[in-house]
Formats: structure tokens, C-alpha cells, sequence
């Protein structure tokens, strides 16, 4: 017998049903949603062995576990670098303990100003667990070139006396050491946040 | 060039300005600093000017600001000095293809009655070379403009790290 009475209880064990579906069920199914270009790397992202701005070689291996936010800049830089690093310090902050199990770099492509010296004194500046990565211009060259980073010395006049054109993205690896995300400039703090304490966590 | 200048400009402002005032209504920043106090002389208005903080000796950093005419004259802004500052130039960064290039203005800002042109992250800056610092975050630094039309504006900008 189908009596109003059975028919309201089905809809509202449907309606119930419905309502734990969207808000309980679909959410958690839905991947993340990230704010730059997913790279679905088949191997390791590639080698890197330079000199950090504490004097010590490291290699990527050394952050084995952690996600790596690595950034190509240089610390004459006065506009797009500490913009970058900025955004990448609050995003940081914002991840609170997920932040522990992120190591951001800058490898310098400018090796004739930055020093180790010069590099700890800027990156700490942004967040003291920030690590600075030079080398030869050789080794910093070949790097750029394996991750597929742009950078170009150019004179100009006037007392800058040269800048350096240079590819501006984060560079996101992976707690497996693969090369998973880019993010363009400008991405802001909130996004960069969102994306390193999900691959983070 | 100052056609060259103003075509860069009118073709880069609109994404580049949007993407600063968003940047810069977003932001909030946690530092909880105030707006810098308005500066003004003839038609010209300077609002909200503050420049990154720097650690060490022989940086470079970067000052922003809103700069709006609302004179009936057309002005530019032809150059500054900071106390602060071994060097300064007026420079625009442009990104293509994720490539950052970044070049000195030359022939001065032009800036038309009732233009706003926002210096920000990204886009038009004022370049402070061989800084004399340290410039330390909450603390302000002094910057002379100069106008052609309106002459000097001195400016106190906020030593901030977010914008």
C-alpha cells in the first residue's frame, strides 16, 4: 500500500541520501584543484648539485620527503624576485605545520653577485628557512636548461648596470622527487598555499 | 617614444593595473601597517607609496605607489631621488611567456588628466639601486618625485614586505 505517509518518509530518505552525497561524499572525490600547469612526470625530477648560501653542497636528495618550491632568481632582483618570495613566505605562514615538510630554494642564475654570503642574508630575510643555491655559471646554466628555465645577462644602461631576463615560475617537486606543478607569477599567496600543503600533506 | 611609451602603457595597463589593485585589495597584508598618508602638489596626487624592505648593503629594491591627475594638464614623471638611494630609475617589468624582462623607462611616465597609474609588483616600479639601508619593515623611507608639470613631491614610503 502506498500511502502519503510511506511516500513522505521515502522522500525525505531521499532528499537525505542526496544531501550526504553532495556535502559529505562528492567534495572528498573531487581531486584538488591546482592553480598552475600539472606536469605528469613519468621520472625523477632532474639531479641538482650546487652550493646552499650555508657553504654546504646539496643535492635534491637532501630534501627527500619534503615538496620542493624552487624558484630561479637572483638577488639584484628589485621587482618579480622578492614579489615571488614574498607571495611564497606568506603562503608559508598560512600552511602552518605543513610548512615543515617544505623546502623552498632559489637558485641564483646571477653567480657573479650572489655570493653564499649575500644569498643568506636575502633569503633568510623572506623566511629563515629558505635556502639560496648558487654555483658556477656553468653548473647554474645546466640546471636552468633541465628544467626547462629561460635566463639571459642583459646590459642596460644606466646604474643597474646589467639585469638578467629570466623565467619567473615556481617549480613545485613532489615528496617523490617528481616534477609536478608550475606556477606562474602572480600566482598569490592563498593559491601557492593551497597547492604545497595539499602535495604536502 | 612617448607615443611608443603611452601604447605600452594603454595596451599593459589594463591587465596589469587590475591585476595590482586586486593585488593590493587582496593582500591585506599581515603586517597591519596603515596607508601611507596621501602626498599632493598641483594636479598630482601620490597615495599609498611603500617600498620592500632590504637587509644588506649593495640591494636593489623596488617603490610603488598610485599616482593619479586629476589637474587638467597633462604631467610625467620625469625622475626621483631617495636618501636611501645610491641610484634610482623609473623601470617596467614585463612577463611574456612566463619570461621576466625588466627596463628602464626612458623619457619620463606620462601621465594624462584624470589618468591613475598604479606602480606595482610586476609592472611600472621605481628602481632603488645600491641601497643605502638597512630598510627596515615598519619604518618609512623618503622619496622626491619629480613631474614635470607639478614639480617635486616628497613622499614617505612604508618599508613593507607585503603589498
Amino acid at each position: 500500500m502506498t500511502t502519503p505517509a510511506k511516500i513522505a518518509t521515502w522522500t525525505a530518505a531521499m532528499v537525505g541520501i542526496a544531501a550526504v552525497a553532495w556535502f559529505g561524499v562528492l567534495p572528498r572525490v573531487r581531486p584538488h584543484i591546482f592553480h598552475g600547469t600539472v606536469i605528469q612526470s613519468a621520472t625523477p625530477a632532474p639531479a641538482l648539485d650546487l652550493m646552499a648560501h650555508t657553504g654546504e653542497r646539496v643535492e635534491l636528495d637532501d630534501f627527500a620527503g619534503k615538496v620542493v618550491v624552487m624558484y630561479f632568481g637572483y638577488t639584484f632582483c628589485p621587482d618579480v624576485c622578492p614579489a615571488t618570495l614574498a607571495d611564497v613566505a606568506r603562503a608559508m605562514r598560512m600552511m602552518g605545520d605543513a610548512s615543515e615538510d617544505v623546502q623552498v630554494v632559489m637558485v641564483s642564475v646571477d653567480p657573479e653577485r650572489d655570493t653564499p654570503e649575500v644569498l643568506a642574508r636575502y633569503m633568510t630575510a623572506f623566511d629563515d628557512r629558505f635556502l639560496g643555491l648558487t654555483g658556477t655559471r656553468q653548473e647554474v646554466a645546466q640546471l636552468a636548461t633541465v628544467y626547462g628555465v629561460y635566463f639571459d645577462k642583459r646590459e642596460v644602461e644606466g646604474a643597474a648596470g646589467y639585469l638578467i631576463d629570466h623565467t619567473a615560475t615556481l617549480l613545485v617537486i613532489d615528496k617523490d622527487g617528481h616534477l609536478k606543478l608550475v606556477l606562474p607569477f602572480g600566482t598569490g599567496a592563498a593559491d601557492v598555499a593551497a597547492d604545497v600543503a595539499y602535495l604536502a600533506g | 617614444m612617448v607615443e611608443l611609451l603611452t601604447g605600452r602603457i594603454t595596451t599593459r595597463w589594463v591587465g596589469f593595473g587590475i591585476a595590482v589593485v586586486l593585488a593590493i585589495a587582496g593582500c591585506g597584508g599581515d603586517d597591519d601597517a596603515q596607508p601611507a598618508e596621501a602626498a599632493q602638489a598641483g594636479g598630482i596626487t601620490v597615495n599609498n607609496a611603500w617600498v620592500r624592505p632590504v637587509a644588506g648593503e649593495a640591494a636593489s629594491t623596488a617603490f610603488y605607489m598610485t599616482i593619479s591627475n586629476d589637474g587638467s594638464e597633462p604631467d610625467q614623471l620625469v625622475g626621483a631621488r631617495s636618501t636611501s638611494c645610491g641610484a634610482i630609475e623609473i623601470h617596467m617589468t614585463t612577463i611574456q611567456d612566463d619570461v621576466t624582462q625588466m627596463s628602464p623607462v626612458a623619457g619620463g611616465l606620462p601621465i594624462t588628466p584624470g589618468a591613475t597609474i598604479e606602480l606595482g609588483p610586476g609592472a611600472l616600479h621605481i628602481m632603488c639601486i645600491d641601497v643605502i639601508g638597512p630598510l627596515t619593515t615598519g619604518a618609512t623611507a623618503e622619496i622626491t618625485l619629480e613631474f614635470s608639470a607639478a614639480g617635486e613631491i616628497a613622499v614617505d614610503a612604508e618599508i613593507r614586505q607585503d603589498g
